[in-house]
């Protein structure tokens, strides 16, 4: 379609100017392999969120993820403090490491589940079941913690996904375009991806067409914990300490990221590379400004601005490739219900 | 194209429509109506499902706007009216759902628009009851209906729904309305509240009122008397006093075919038996019995509250029954979800194609694949992506879709054509037994005709086909029983070929019950 | 269509530009470069620590001295801050922790890139080179606390508030002022460690959530600066003046009306001004190689005789000795 094309192009477009600009105000240390390595391992965290907000945007029916980031958290307090008490991370580092990052996998997948079978089974609306999971994972999260930072460690794995390099690309980074990787596959070779986009477009005419709807309800959901999931190894790699409350600001960055990706958030669209990139965009604005030493406020409203931008061009370019498409959609259409 | 009808008299047309076009997404909807309208007279538009009969009353009620074309109001032209300015000229329309506002009182509702249009559309003053109560006895009587106290005060939504039509039709009358617009307005009335209704309209039309109904009840139509308007395909082939038309060259006109003869319907169904339902129950049918042969069209037909739709829907899995059998090929099945339906080889094309049946934003190639799409994967879970393309292109060869670039939207395609890609996705599940809801409506008459070819080629083929529908040419042609429903139950059978309109047509009606008051 | 994607494109890129021009020059210096971040940007008490900060620029002309810190009171955004200013490269860092323990990984890789760490209010980060404190956190709670007894007339029930339950200092505060509490066994504690993530107006709500469920309690300990606003304004509105005690940390200026009404019965604090100052000095010292002995005076109101005694980690820990408690008759005396 060409509406994603264009998306596209304008990411790749905006990333540029952002690298481009970020290069002018520093005098060049913006493009320096430290500084790039430094964003380029920021990213993962709020890139896995918002991946699993598109996702759930995807489904159709007002669906979304607010659950993210406290589910993040609750991952890798809930796992560290059980792992803990069986392996140490001191004299055991490589099978701490492995247990930790299996617990918080597991944590992640079952609260998205959880997620998945509210939604599809008891029918609870998205944006209210997820505000309530999230408010109960954190809530857990502090139970466990007993509301303090919880010391993950730095054993020998978990460190180097923290800090270390694969060719010269941090590995937390390497796991955030993997894991990218494997969705978008998942969205263009499976059923699933199809079902979902489908069903995201018109859940009336699935269930006619007789999708298994509670079946990739639940899927997607317990593929955005299992990225939730991801996300707190890597904040716990990175940071040391896992903490209930971290990145309660994610929450809407995520969402802010997948729109301006532009996903429907009524469902039945949604690129993963297109997130990937505006991930990175949001990033590259934000060191920039931290480069510039501009205060955070004006982060905030830059951000506000690129999405109004983008927003508004997205409607004028699908206006103009696609007029037939909107009016279609028009209520008062021929619709097979004249007078019978 | 028709001319419009100026008579000789002195009053000059306050409403005139000329060149009238509407697109709606790649359909052309209305193709250049010229209509004009005169103080006084009747006037009947006639024509099937989707020949833009609704889509020109809302234009001139103001509800959408045409894409070409102007609107001349008491001599002003506009491109386009809003429905204030359409009130305000006195053009009221009563619509097929009344738009009544249930939670309100009788004398509310009545009155309302009359404030509404007097005060131009707002209501910031606070309300006149005194005068809500004067207007709504005033236009009460002159329906016909009660006055006392305790009927203007009754909510609207206790009131049966031949009453409702009376009070929609009534504040038609309070706004003191020049032309009034009635959509389908005796569908459910008893034969005394139909006499009640031509005489309100004569009334009307005493009082200089224009009168416009939209019907396919023709009889009432020549009682009435006035001018009939034939609409086909969004165009007007037809103006002109209706006795000057028999019945038989208005359903001509309609169609665009001669019903007589052109049986599409030929080959015989097998001996044996197909489809097997006893005792059907589910919200809307009580204990149905039906049984289809293999190679046998059986239509269905009845009122719109008559059972069919619950009937398709419960074979179709999407309302399951709750209790009886259904045997297919001889094999007891349980139909609980659509899935099931399809795993045991039944298609179904849903009433609202729009709505129920396509994904519109989607590539024709996805929504003709997405019945078999776990079909089309391997063991590991791969779709088959070279597969799926050519399923699709072969379906869209079949069914003769009139463009070979498959990713298009499915939502540009005309109406015709997107029901033949519902259709051609039916096929790709190997159905045993076909369910067709309404297949051809908002349909041109070409792809009418290849549907029904299609249809018949499959029914040839050994196929099984239940074809539920209200439009009764369409059945008399291309079935080889019709059962008629009513009230949930299956009230009649009638063979096809021997049948005639009129027949299945009292048929439809007489067993209705008398609408109680 | 084209044209009109296009112009706003160069619209966003143009005003993009604009906003980045005055930072231009700030990069493009030689100087050393001493970046303080701070909890979070906006409210009064780090305003306050932002003049501090300005007047150590003015007073070093040689040295790029700036503030910085989040639009919200999240730690992952702190961090990105500290990660961008660890990339970009600077001298040093003068960090304020929302939470010591998030910000660990990151000092790490800041001290193994060269860069000098100075952190305030976070005596138990292990990657720093000195934090900072105004007073021993211990003593300046107990001295809270018994301010609170004083008035209490050592009877009553009596509630803490602290930032969050992650705010080191805050909640060695509110401990040393429960250990103290213990002398008067008059006193009950009861609901403990409201957090008020230095929200006034969910403070506001809480207090009178805390006034309603325990309509005889008789003090509040709080902790962050805002915290004693809320709740002094809650005691004012029902009229609890000088009948409820409140002690907390908080600055003059801000809490002047709710002094003078009775409402609010002390304030501690320290000068945030001075504690800015005095990251930035210890930062230059280690900076120019110069070493931290105990009983050094660093030119800063409070910190002319600091402690200096080895910290958790590889560092020091610089305790000062600017505790202030002022009340109705002598907060004029500090302006702001």
């Amino acid at each position: 379609m060409g509406k994603s094309a264009g998306q596209l192009v304008m990411l790749i477009v905006i990333n540029g100017l952002l690298l481009v600009l970020g290069a002018l105000i520093s005098g060049g240390s913006f493009l320096s392999s430290y500084n790039l390595q430094s964003m380029a391992s920021q990213v993962p965290e709020i890139g896995l969120l918002a991946i699993g907000v598109m996702l759930a945007m995807c489904a159709g029916q007002g669906g979304i993820d607010l659950s993210g980031i406290a589910l993040a958290n609750l991952s890798g307090v809930v796992s560290a403090v059980i792992m803990s008490t069986f392996v140490s991370a001191s004299t055991d580092p490589s099978a701490f490491s492995i247990a930790f990052i299996a617990g918080a996998v597991l944590i992640g997948l079952l609260g998205g589940i959880i997620n998945g079978a509210l939604i599809a089974y008891l029918k609870i609306t998205p944006i209210l079941c997820t505000l309530g999971t999230q408010m109960a994972f954190m809530g857990l999260a502090v139970v466990v913690s007993g509301g303090k930072a919880v010391t993950v460690g730095s054993p020998a794995l978990l460190s180097s996904i923290g800090n270390d390099m694969v060719l010269q690309v941090p590995i937390a980074f390497v796991i955030f375009a993997f894991a990218a990787a494997l969705v978008a596959a998942l969205l263009r070779f499976t059923p699933y991806g199809l079902w979902l986009m489908l069903m995201g477009t018109n859940p009336k005419a699935a269930l006619y067409a007789g999708f298994p709807k509670n079946g990739v309800l639940v899927a997607t959901y317990a593929i955005s914990g299992l990225l939730s999931g991801v996300a707190g190894i890597i904040i716990a790699a990175r940071n040391v300490n896992v903490k209930f409350d971290y990145g309660s600001s994610y929450l809407l960055i995520a969402i802010l990221i997948a729109v301006m990706a532009g996903v429907k958030p009524e469902g039945g669209y949604g690129r993963v590379l297109s997130v990937v990139l505006s991930a990175i965009a949001l990033q590259l604005m934000s060191s920039l400004l931290n480069f510039g030493g501009l205060s955070n406020f004006v982060r905030d409203f830059a951000w506000g601005l690129l999405l109004l931008t983008f927003l508004a061009v997205g409607r004028y370019r699908i206006a103009g490739f696609l007029p037939s498409i909107k009016r279609q959609t028009n209520p008062s259409a021929p619709s097979p219900q004249g007078p019978k | 194209m028709c001319v419009p009808l100026i008579s000789q008299s002195d009053a000059a047309p306050f409403l005139e429509l000329k060149r009238i076009e509407k697109w709606f997404g790649g359909v052309h909807a209305l193709r250049g109506v010229d209509l004009a309208f005169e103080p006084g007279q009747a006037y009947h538009l006639l024509g099937e499902n989707g020949c833009g009969k609704s889509t020109v009353i809302k234009i001139m009620s103001g509800a959408i706007k045409p894409s070409a074309g102007t609107i001349v109001l008491h001599g002003q032209r506009f491109a386009s009216v809003t429905p204030i300015q359409a009130l305000s000229a006195g053009i009221e329309t009563v619509y097929q759902d009344l738009s009544l506002l249930p939670n309100l009182t009788v004398a509310e509702n009545v009155a309302l628009s009359e404030q509404l249009v007097r005060a131009n559309g707002r209501l910031a003053r606070l309300f006149d009851r005194k005068r809500l109560r004067q207007t709504a006895e005033r236009a009460l009587a002159a329906a016909g209906l009660p006055t006392d106290r305790a009927f203007l005060d009754t909510v609207v939504s206790e009131l049966p729904l031949a009453s409702r039509q009376l009070v929609a039709i009534a504040r038609a009358i309070a706004t003191r309305a020049r032309l009034v617009i009635m959509d389908e307005p005796t569908t459910s009335l008893t034969r005394r509240e139909v006499d009640n209704l031509i005489g309100v309209v004569e009334r009307l039309r005493s009082e200089n009122v224009a009168v416009l109904f939209v019907t396919h009840k023709l009889d009432e139509c020549y009682r009435i008397g006035g001018n009939a308007i034939v609409f086909r395909d969004g165009e007007c082939v037809a103006q002109g006093p209706i006795q000057g038309y028999s019945k038989q060259q208005l359903a001509e006109l309609m169609t665009g075919r001669s019903i007589e003869g052109k049986r599409y319907r030929s080959a015989a169904p097998s001996q044996q038996t197909l489809l097997s339902v006893e005792r059907l129950e589910a919200p809307g049918i009580h204990q149905v019995n039906l049984s289809l042969r293999k190679g046998e069209i059986l239509g269905i037909t009845g009122l719109a509250d008559s059972g069919r739709n619950e009937l398709a829907m419960a074979l179709a899995g999407i309302a399951p029954a709750m209790s009886g059998t259904v045997t297919l090929d001889g094999k007891t099945i349980h139909i609980r979800r659509p899935a099931d339906a399809i795993a045991h080889g039944i298609g179904y094309i849903p009433e609202d194609r729009l709505a129920e049946g396509l994904f519109l934003d989607k590539s024709i190639r996805e929504n003709e694949i997405a019945l078999i799409i776990s079909r089309l994967s391997n063991a590991f879970g791969i779709v088959n992506q070279q597969e799926g393309r050519r399923v699709a292109a072969r379906l869209s060869e079949e069914m003769r879709l009139n463009t070979k670039d498959l990713e298009l939207p499915v939502g540009s395609l005309s109406g015709g054509n997107q029901q033949r890609v519902l259709i051609g996705r039916a096929l790709t599940i190997a159905p045993k037994l076909l369910v067709l809801h309404g297949p051809t409506v908002g349909v041109d008459v070409g792809s009418k005709d290849t549907i029904y070819r299609a249809i018949q080629k499959l029914a040839e083929a050994g196929m099984g086909l239940i074809i539920i529908s209200d439009d009764l040419p369409e059945l008399l042609q291309n079935a080889d029983r019709i059962l008629v429903m009513n009230s949930g139950q299956i009230v009649a059978e009638i063979d096809a070929e021997q049948a005639s309109e009129d027949q299945l047509y009292k048929a439809i009606l007489t067993n209705a019950p008398e609408t109680a008051q | 269509m084209k044209s009109l994607s296009k112009k706003l494109l160069i619209g966003v890129a143009a005003a993009a530009v604009s906003l980045a021009a005055p930072a231009a020059t700030v990069v493009a210096q030689d100087k050393p470069v001493i970046a303080t971040v701070v909890k979070i940007s906006g409210i009064p008490w780090f305003d306050r620590m932002s003049t501090g900060v300005a007047a150590f620029a003015l007073a070093n002309p040689d040295i790029d001295a700036s503030q910085s810190g989040p639009a919200t009171a999240d730690s992952a955004q702190q961090l990105q801050i500290v990660n961008d200013l660890v990339a970009k490269g600077v001298d040093a860092l003068a960090v304020v922790p929302m939470d010591p323990a998030v910000l660990e990984g990151t000092l790490q890789r800041a001290i193994e890139r060269g860069i000098i760490v100075v952190t305030h209010e976070a005596d138990n980060q292990t990657n720093t080179n000195a934090d900072v404190e105004a007073f021993n956190n211990a003593d300046y709670g107990t001295a809270l606390n018994e301010r609170l007894a004083q008035c209490m007339g050592g009877e009553g029930k009596w509630t803490t508030f602290v930032g969050s339950l992650g705010s080191r200092t805050h909640m060695q505060w509110v401990g040393s002022g429960e250990e103290n509490a213990k002398k008067y066994p008059g006193m009950a504690l009861v609901d403990p460690n409201n957090e008020s993530f230095d929200d006034a107006n969910g403070t506001y709500e809480k207090a009178k959530e805390i006034l309603r469920k325990y309509p005889d309690i008789k003090g509040f300990q709080t902790s962050a600066g805002n915290d004693v606003l809320g709740v002094g304004r809650a005691i004012d509105e029902a009229g609890l003046s000088g009948k409820v005690c409140l002690v907390g940390t908080g600055l003059p200026n801000p809490s002047a009306d709710l002094l003078d009404s009775g409402a609010i019965t002390a304030i501690g604090f320290w000068d945030p001004q001075k504690a800015g100052m005095a990251m930035n000095v210890i930062a230059k010292l280690l900076l120019e190689k110069k070493e931290l002995t105990d009983g050094m005076d660093l030119g800063v109101e409070g910190y002319d005789h600091v402690s200096v005694t080895k910290g958790p980690g590889a560092g020091v820990l610089v305790v000062g000795n600017g505790m202030v408690l002022a009340d109705k008759s002598n907060y004029k005396q500090y302006l702001f």
